[in-house]
């Protein structure tokens, strides 16, 4: 397993995740409402929005994994926000930076991964949207697009406070 | 097919989305804008479908139905030459469920395609893709 360096300007990124002020937040539906959705149009068991802290990975929504966080060591979205698009390992056991990563030889057994960075304006890359999925699995330019507008949704919510968020129909 | 659209067109087609549901509304916009397939006009009220299609020149529609008759009667509207929009532009339908009378009135009113929910952007996209061969 290959651990992700931390980004150049780890320390800058960290602040600005930290002044979304969102971190440990309890679940909100405008956030489950795009996993949901993507869970949907992709039919893949598990979507996540992952925001990388200091040393973990916290999940603002999860759907298909009990837990809600991880490790930053172990988790693929530490190597996707160093990515400039969006990261797809098609099948994680022939990945040389995954193939014995925990997540992969045990639960959730991801083979599947998709993960498009959540880019502040600023800059900063403080998380994904990924899609997991537990077998082999690939994205065409049409799915990468939509991927992409989903993931634009995301920061936009990010970048809202809930109290002006106002109901969406 | 979306190659050629990006090529061959001049200006991106202006399409009104009129769906009650955020999520599709919201990431099928977003999507178009993002592959340059069209400017999306979104609408959530049947009523402010019904203003955008007087104020605007549509080059396709994209109508998810909730309460059938009125989305019905604009489709009628629009065939019948009432709005500014062209009275022969494609039609897509989304529809929660659907009967064979209810197929046979929209195939009448030369509705394009005709998609079920829940939808996904995807299905629309390929039929965006199949209508716009029709402008």
């Amino acid at each position: 397993m290959i651990i992700a360096p931390k980004p150049d300007n780890e320390d800058k990124r960290l602040q600005a995740l930290r002044d979304l002020l969102i971190l440990d937040t309890t679940s909100e539906e405008r956030f489950d409402r795009i996993t949901q959705f993507a869970k949907f149009e992709f039919d893949v068991p598990i979507v996540v929005i992952s925001l990388i802290d200091d040393d973990r990975q916290w999940f603002k929504s999860v759907i298909g994994l009990d837990v809600c966080s991880t490790s930053r060591d172990v988790a693929f979205c530490s190597h996707a926000i160093l990515q400039d698009h969006i990261m797809i390992v098609e099948d994680a056991t022939k990945d040389e930076r995954f193939f014995d990563n925990p997540l992969v030889t045990g639960d959730p057994l991801i083979r599947f991964y998709a993960g498009a960075q959540l880019a502040l304006p600023s800059g900063e890359r403080v998380g994904t949207l990924c899609l997991i999925d537990q077998k082999p699995n690939t994205l065409d330019e049409v799915d990468l697009t939509i991927l992409s507008s989903l993931r634009r949704m995301v920061v936009e919510e990010l970048l809202t406070k809930p109290e002006k968020n106002l109901q969406k129909k | 097919m979306l190659q050629s659209v990006k090529k061959t067109t001049m200006r991106m087609p202006l399409v009104l989305l009129h769906e009650c549901e955020y999520m599709v509304r919201k990431t099928f916009s977003l999507f178009a804008a993002e592959m340059n397939l069209a400017t999306v006009v979104e609408t959530s009220e049947i009523s402010q479908a019904k203003i955008k299609l007087t104020d605007n020149k549509f080059d396709m529609i994209i109508l998810g139905f909730d309460e059938w008759s009125q989305e019905l009667h604009l489709i009628e509207l629009i065939r019948s030459n009432m709005t500014t929009t062209k009275k022969d532009i494609p039609i897509i339908v989304i529809l929660p469920n659907i009967t064979q009378s209810q197929i046979d009135q929209l195939r009448q009113l030369n509705v394009s395609e005709i998609i079920l929910k829940p939808t996904r952007i995807k299905t629309i996209q390929t039929a965006f893709t199949n209508s716009y061969k029709q402008l």
